[in-house]
């Protein structure tokens, strides 16, 4: 095998243009397919943080029927002593840092003008200081101690009901006892969630203690549950469903990824690019490479079949050929994950934007993150990707006559 | 060689007596030119060569000697008739069997020597046995160590062809076919692409080798000069053999 790798080598080496073309080639196909995978590496963790800090937590927290219900139903909720059962397993593991209920709930908010429905989350003030990453608050400010009865509207619905900040509605809806039950409430700030535009319409955010005063009880629909790091989920949720089974709690425990669904399917429409764009660049390369190791192989004809007549196997002749070709990819890989890296390094240092997305007037960062393991899946890609481009023009030496190949100059 | 398949037995008994009878009976061989012409290279030719016979095939250019050689040499298969080593017919033997063949039993020279440029010279003269193991290796390049030093070529070694001049490399092209103690060796026009001086210096050595190892040479030649350092002259015409010359002048058939 030595031999042969280094036989191999050697012939790389034969005509040093042809192969180094081969080499830029691969190497800026995998820079630029490196570039690419950074972006969308930083972009996948950038966001999922913000949605993790903003929205979801880590962890969520259901009723193990939550998911065939309407989600404002009050059927299949968390009840207090579960919430505080689970609080004293939460309590007790160092990597949660935080922990709250949430409530949803549907009905009526009007005013003098007009009465509208609305779909109402309610959640403890403390998440301000918490989940802080995205401020959903246009005007006004958010669920504070300081005003119980406050609550944030939709700006869309502010409009409806030509409500701005400091302004009193009532808010109607079903208790759990299924009467319908009411609370005025001053309006302290209005709603503006890019990314959910129906709570713009229909939104209402209150406390819990609104909400309890509405439903007539204590409830959750679920628990956001914040961990110290993004790579500790999987040993708390194990953790907490080891505790939910030991306690035979109704519940079930969700990641992030489970959760934020659309977050996965824009991850995997980004990683889908990705794919069109490695095919494309493996096709190049396929193309180049093939070319060079057919040219090679031609130039070589007499060589091979000198081989092939000194008894040397057509397996071994096929190896050799391959492993040029996999030599020409490694070359080109490994250059071109050290050009990757420092090309990661000069982009951050430029400090690019690009544009800002349509309704926002920020520019967003361009930021590149030089994952190492993925880096490494991509090379072993390209060496795979070259192997096969080696294999046609290796099968056809082996298949090329001997005597004709004997007498070509 | 393990095995007990006819390729495994011909080359251990050839092995154990050091030597290998080489017998051609009515070999012909046609190539296709068109869907209808076919072009007869052999027209039935029949010959033995003895061990250790150092033998030439005349003929004029396109007279067959290369076709001969190619069957001979297991790289070719005859459109009819049959090639004897010994008692084991390798013209009936699979491609397997016959690259079993041409690693162990059968050495070949070629008229531009045909040396791998990224190897060495001693490189190159090692790729006959490629796949031996380790003892077997030991005791080839034993034998060239052996043949670079009678040969003259051992301050070569390590250079590559094309620091080589032509007769060197056919040197190296020699040891290249002795080293695996072949019993037949195949020389197509070896002197074809040397000067006058090299020519003598390399029919001379080809002929010491083969008293000195055992093998069968067969010679493919133009040149009639030569034909004097010939045990057995073998001559071609239009794909029938013409006449067998034993010794110069005497003449069998």
């Amino acid at each position: 095998m030595f031999r042969l790798g280094k036989l191999a080598f050697l012939n790389t080496l034969r005509n040093k243009r042809r192969s180094l073309l081969t080499v830029i080639i691969i190497v800026v196909s995998f820079i630029v397919l490196s570039i690419f995978q950074g972006y969308i590496n930083s972009q996948r963790i950038s966001w999922r943080e913000m949605l993790i800090h903003g929205e979801y937590g880590h962890l969520q927290v259901f009723h193990r029927d939550y998911f065939e219900d309407d989600n404002t139903a009050l059927e299949h909720v968390i009840t207090e002593d579960q919430f505080k059962t689970l609080a004293g397993v939460m309590d007790k593991i160092p990597e949660i840092g935080y922990y709250t209920g949430r409530l949803n709930l549907s009905g009526l908010i009007g005013n003098e003008y007009a009465s509208k429905i609305f779909i109402g989350s309610a959640r403890d003030v403390s998440e301000l200081a918490e989940l802080h990453y995205f401020s959903p608050v246009k005007d006004g400010q958010f669920l504070t101690e300081e005003r119980p009865d406050g609550i944030l509207v939709g700006y869309k619905l502010a409009e409806k009901l030509k409500a701005g900040v400091g302004d009193e509605v009532m808010l109607m809806a079903h208790s759990r006892l299924g009467s319908i039950e009411a609370i005025n409430a001053t309006v302290i700030g209005l709603l503006n969630t890019d990314s959910y535009s129906v709570f713009n319409e229909m939104g209402v955010y209150l406390r819990l203690e609104s909400a309890e005063e509405l439903i007539l009880g204590k409830l959750y629909h679920y628990i956001v549950i914040l961990l110290d790091s993004y790579d500790s989920i999987p040993r708390v949720k194990s953790l907490l469903e080891a505790e939910i089974g030991k306690s035979k709690l109704p519940l079930v425990v969700k990641d992030f990824a489970e959760v934020a669904t659309f977050f996965m399917q824009v991850v995997g429409m980004y990683e889908g690019y990705f794919l069109v764009a490695l095919v494309v660049l493996a096709v190049l390369i396929v193309f180049s490479l093939t070319n060079t190791i057919y040219m090679s192989i031609t130039d070589r004809t007499k060589e091979f079949s000198t081989m092939k007549t000194l008894g040397i196997r057509d397996k071994t002749v096929f190896a050799l050929i391959l492993l040029e070709g996999t030599f020409i990819a490694f070359f080109g890989v490994l250059l071109g994950l050290v050009l990757a890296y420092l090309s990661h390094l000069a982009l951050n240092s430029l400090q690019l934007t690009l544009p800002p997305p349509p309704g926002s007037s920020d520019r967003i960062p361009f930021y590149v993150l030089f994952d190492l393991f993925r880096n490494l899946k991509l090379a072993a890609v390209f060496i795979l990707v070259a192997a096969l481009a080696s294999v046609f023009p290796a099968y056809s030496v082996i298949k090329r006559n001997i005597m004709k190949g004997l007498h070509t100059q | 060689m393990t095995g007990s398949t006819p390729a495994a037995i011909i080359i251990r008994w050839a092995d154990e007596v050091g030597r290998m009878k080489i017998k051609i009976e009515n070999l012909q061989k046609s190539y296709k030119l068109s869907r209808r012409v076919n072009q007869a290279a052999l027209r039935g030719i029949t010959v033995e060569i003895d061990q250790g016979e150092f033998c030439a095939v005349i003929g004029p250019s396109g007279s067959g000697k290369t076709t001969l050689l190619n069957i001979l040499g297991c790289i070719d298969q005859p459109t009819t008739g049959r090639v004897y080593f010994d008692d084991c017919e390798v013209t009936a033997l699979p491609e397997r069997e016959l690259v079993r063949i041409r690693q162990s039993l059968i050495g070949y020279i070629f008229q531009f020597f045909n040396l791998i440029p990224t190897l060495t010279a001693f490189e190159n003269a090692q790729l006959p046995f490629w796949y031996a193991k380790r003892e077997e290796r030991e005791r080839y390049v034993k034998n060239l160590d052996r043949l670079f030093a009678e040969i003259g070529i051992s301050e070569l070694k390590k250079r590559y062809p094309g620091q080589l001049s032509g007769g060197q490399q056919q040197r190296v092209a020699i040891a290249r076919a002795l080293a695996h103690f072949p019993k037949l060796v195949l020389a197509d026009e070896p002197t074809g692409n040397l000067d006058s001086h090299n020519t003598g210096e390399i029919m001379a050595l080809m002929k010491r080798e083969s008293k000195k190892l055992g093998a069968s040479f067969i010679v493919a030649t133009h040149d009639l000069s030569l034909l004097e350092h010939f045990d057995k002259v073998i001559a071609i015409k239009d794909g029938m053999v013409e006449r067998v010359t034993l010794n110069k002048n005497d003449e069998t058939r």
